[in-house]
């Protein structure tokens, strides 16, 4: 899932990699830590507002409709798997089968399917922020080989995609259409395209690698143009967000916001509030950064 | 040294050829030469191209030499290669491999190890000197075919190379594209020095700007020197008469004499002025439009993409046995319109019917049986089988089945036969056409859709093709084809209209519609715009005589 890249006037778009990167993986690592309601449903409602304060509102839609389909299906599956939680709110028997609609399936459900669609937008925010350039930029001088691969595979991915696109339209005329036929059909028609692309790929690819060859791929070791500069705005953004990541990784290592027995989880906990606080300010601090930027503008 | 590039006595067989596909070849490249290499398809003139650089050099049997700036070519190391002999291919989309035009411009850069500050100055200077500074952040994705073409020239360009091979650069590219694509090589040549080496079958544009022809037929080199008489050369091979660019053609034809035949309007008609040349129209029984019933309509036809309309209340109607030509830029909406009228495509608003049927309504099988669709890159409708096969198995389709025999035929008429159990993905370019064709015809539609049918393909395979359209057309199918090649269009379509802005002008019958043109119409009409302005080609004309009662005749 895409939404694009963030403008390049942004002050989050203007920090550098590294710091970007760094944020990043705190961002990640902390909705990984809570499992509490709140906390999730914080996490996810200030993701989707960053995500809203960076890219066009029809992306925006996009991805609510794309991720809360996801996020539904995790739901049912939880209500459906989870029998075995507190508070039964409603049965229903078939035969020998009963149905048990309790507290804790919900608000698992619910706490799991918020915390996938956080990771889903978060992921989102990353591709428009970290780019090709800016992530090859940071795994060259670590894994040079790594980084060309990762943008030569991005590439044909994208070509592969275009590819997919145009075969399923104009194979039409060769009566393969992928939404007529049963199950089976279909699976049969979506691997005879895939052949026809592959064949078509490989004969692609190799004539690619001979022109990526021919302007001297492989002759020498690889130089990097991208450079890009540690500013003090980068130092403050740094500081800030790793100070505030430290405090939250705190509280969650004396078991804040987290519980072990899902049997445990309560719609809120008072220190569910605190942590929701600084999680929100946590993932505010792009948006922040936004407001200094403007301020110091001439 | 005077020679950059030295071809001595070389014969070159592909594996499990018998035939060798270079024999004997002799060629010297001077430095700031602009050398065009022609050819009919199969000549060799490709593999002729690649044995100049290391890297490209196909697998097969070598006899002879390729020596650059004294050393053999194929000793040179791959950084000296990749730095001083730039090669630019066909297809513009085969070379990217970066997202973006500044990422794709550093790639041959980054690959030599060149520093950062080396790097943005060079790419700075190559952008504002070939314009691609409004580009550099683009993806690459975005960009039309001219546009990745020219950074594809740029990419090169940005190791300073002494030498570039281009195999048919302008191939892909529609008109005005590929002229605009040809002025930055001309500047490239004639402000930077660098000594140009191209393959090209669309010659009109291309032999104003070289100093020198070399033909190849069957493998051999037949001709090496100056464009004119190259050109006299051509017109007596029967192969590659069709190959001499309408200019050029027109005063052979004619006979007219002049010392060096003009290959541009300009130069045509100073030639003309000069020999006090002129022409009356032949007069010819105007064949009278009968107006049919209605096939194929679409009506107020709306579709966008993106957010962008490409098809806007566009109406259209095909009549029964017509043959549409609809004629515009890359960009216009040509093709999309296409899709839209094949059913392919279901635009947001208005309605395309067949009879009185909703196209994307109809079920998939019945469609394709009476529309026919071909694609301007025809392998995307192949199924990676052999020709044979393919057919046979898109006749199947059919609501009647035609026999093998007939298939077979169909195959003949193609000339495909001997290639009959070769798979589809090893055919020429023009050879995937023609088979495109023959999977569009071989269900007997009655409408046959053609997007861009002559794109890329040599003039030989060009008539070929307009013949067998010209068979299909007399046996009753309905042809719509959308094209920027004029006179392709002039010579086999009976309407043309002209699309731009997502809509199409009403269609006018195809001499009208180019008479009244002034730059979308045949290089012969341009010629003789003062003369005789309903001329479309060398043969509408004959020569008025003079006071003495006699033409002149040239040599």
């Amino acid at each position: 899932m895409q939404a694009g890249v963030v403008s390049e006037l942004s002050f989050f778009n203007q920090l550098h990699p590294l710091t970007a990167a760094c944020y990043f993986i705190e961002l990640f690592t902390l909705l990984l830590l809570f499992n509490h309601i709140l906390l999730t449903a914080t996490m996810f409602i200030s993701i989707l507002a960053v995500c809203s304060w960076y890219f066009e509102p029809r992306k925006i839609r996009q991805m609510v409709v794309g991720s809360g389909t996801l996020m539904l299906m995790i739901m049912v599956f939880n209500l459906l798997l989870n029998q075995t939680g507190r508070h039964v709110l409603w049965t229903w028997q078939i035969g020998s089968v009963q149905f048990r609609l309790t507290e804790t399936a919900i608000i698992y459900g619910c706490s799991m399917a918020l915390s996938l669609g956080a990771m889903i937008l978060t992921f989102v925010l990353f591709n428009g922020i970290i780019t090709i350039p800016k992530l090859s930029y940071l795994l060259f001088p670590v894994v040079p080989r790594l980084a060309m691969l990762l943008t030569i595979s991005l590439r044909l991915v994208e070509l592969f995609i275009q590819k997919m696109g145009r075969l399923a339209r104009f194979q039409k005329n060769r009566n393969v259409v992928l939404t007529e036929g049963n199950f089976h059909q279909r699976l049969q028609k979506m691997g005879q395209l895939l052949r026809i692309v592959l064949i078509d790929a490989v004969s692609e690819a190799m004539e690619t690698a001979v022109l990526m060859e021919a302007r001297g791929f492989g002759a020498k070791r690889r130089s990097q143009y991208q450079r890009f500069q540690f500013q003090m705005m980068d130092g403050a953004f740094l500081l800030g967000s790793t100070a505030l990541f430290g405090v939250l990784v705190g509280r969650r290592l004396e078991h804040w916001g987290w519980a072990t027995n899902v049997m445990t989880l309560q719609w809120q906990l008072p220190h569910d509030w605190l942590l929701a606080g600084l999680l929100i300010v946590f993932m505010a601090l792009p948006i922040i950064g936004e407001g200094g930027y403007r301020v110091w503008t001439n | 040294m005077d020679e950059l590039m030295q071809v001595k006595q070389l014969t070159f067989t592909y594996p499990q050829q018998t035939i060798p596909a270079l024999q004997n070849i002799q060629l010297t490249v001077r430095p700031g030469d602009f050398l065009a290499l022609v050819g009919a398809t199969g000549s060799g003139k490709t593999t002729l191209l690649k044995q100049l650089k290391r890297e490209l050099i196909p697998a097969g049997t070598t006899q002879g030499q390729v020596w650059y700036a004294g050393q053999a070519v194929q000793t040179l190391d791959q950084a000296t290669s990749a730095q001083e002999i730039g090669f630019v291919a066909q297809n513009p989309q085969t070379q990217p491999i970066m997202a973006t035009v500044m990422e794709e411009l550093t790639f041959p850069l980054e690959n030599l190890g060149y520093s950062s500050d080396v790097i943005n100055n060079r790419v700075a200077e190559l952008a504002n000197f070939l314009g691609l500074d409004q580009l550099l952040t683009r993806a690459i994705k975005t960009l039309s075919g001219g546009q990745v073409q020219l950074v594809n020239l740029a990419s090169v360009l940005a190791l300073k190379p002494r030498l570039i091979l281009l195999d048919e650069p302008t191939a892909q590219l529609d008109p005005t594209t590929a002229q605009n694509f040809l002025n930055v090589l001309r500047q490239v040549h004639d402000e930077l020095g660098i000594t140009i080496v191209l393959t090209e079958h669309r010659l009109s544009r291309v032999l104003a700007l070289a100093n020198r022809l070399v033909i190849l037929q069957h493998g051999q080199l037949i001709y090496d020197g100056g464009v004119s008489d190259g050109l006299r050369k051509m017109a007596t091979v029967p192969e590659l008469a069709a190959f001499v660019p309408p200019i050029p053609n027109f005063f052979l034809q004619q006979r007219i004499p002049v010392a060096s035949l003009p290959l541009s309007i300009p130069a045509g008609r100073r030639a003309l002025a000069a020999e006090k040349t002129h022409f009356r129209l032949i007069p010819r029984t105007p064949v009278a439009a009968e107006q049919s019933s209605s096939l194929l309509t679409a009506k107020k036809v709306l579709l966008d993409f993106d957010q962008q309309v490409v098809l806007r209340q566009l109406s259209l109607t095909l009549h029964q046995g017509e043959w549409l030509a609809i004629i515009g830029k890359n960009g216009s909406g040509k093709s999309t319109l296409l899709s839209v009228l094949a059913g392919l495509l279901k635009p947001e608003h208005g309605k395309v019917r067949l009879a009185d049927q909703v196209v994307w309504k109809m079920r998939n099988l019945p469609r394709l049986q009476q529309i026919a669709y071909l694609s301007q890159n025809p392998t995307e409708q192949f199924s990676g089988q052999t020709v044979l096969e393919e057919l046979q198995a898109q006749n199947r389709l059919g609501s009647q089945p035609q026999s093998d025999a007939a298939v077979e035929q169909l195959l003949a008429d193609l000339r495909l036969t001997a290639l009959a159990d070769h798979n589809v993905f090893d055919l020429s370019g023009g050879q995937q056409q023609l088979l495109g064709l023959g999977l569009a015809l071989v269900t007997r539609p009655k409408v046959l859709l053609l997007d861009e049918p002559t794109k890329g393909i040599d003039p030989n395979t060009k008539q070929q093709f307009g013949q067998i359209l010209q068979r299909a057309h007399a046996a009753g199918t309905a042809i719509i084809m959308a094209s920027h090649d004029m006179d392709f269009c002039a010579r086999y379509a009976e309407r043309c209209t002209f699309m731009f802005n997502g809509h199409v002008n009403p269609p006018v019958a195809c001499r009208e519609f180019f008479t009244q043109n002034f730059l979308f119409t045949t290089a012969v009409n341009r010629l003789l715009a003062d003369q005789v302005p309903t001329a479309l080609f060398s043969e509408d004309v004959e020569r008025v005589p003079t006071k003495g009662g006699e033409k002149h005749d040239g040599a």
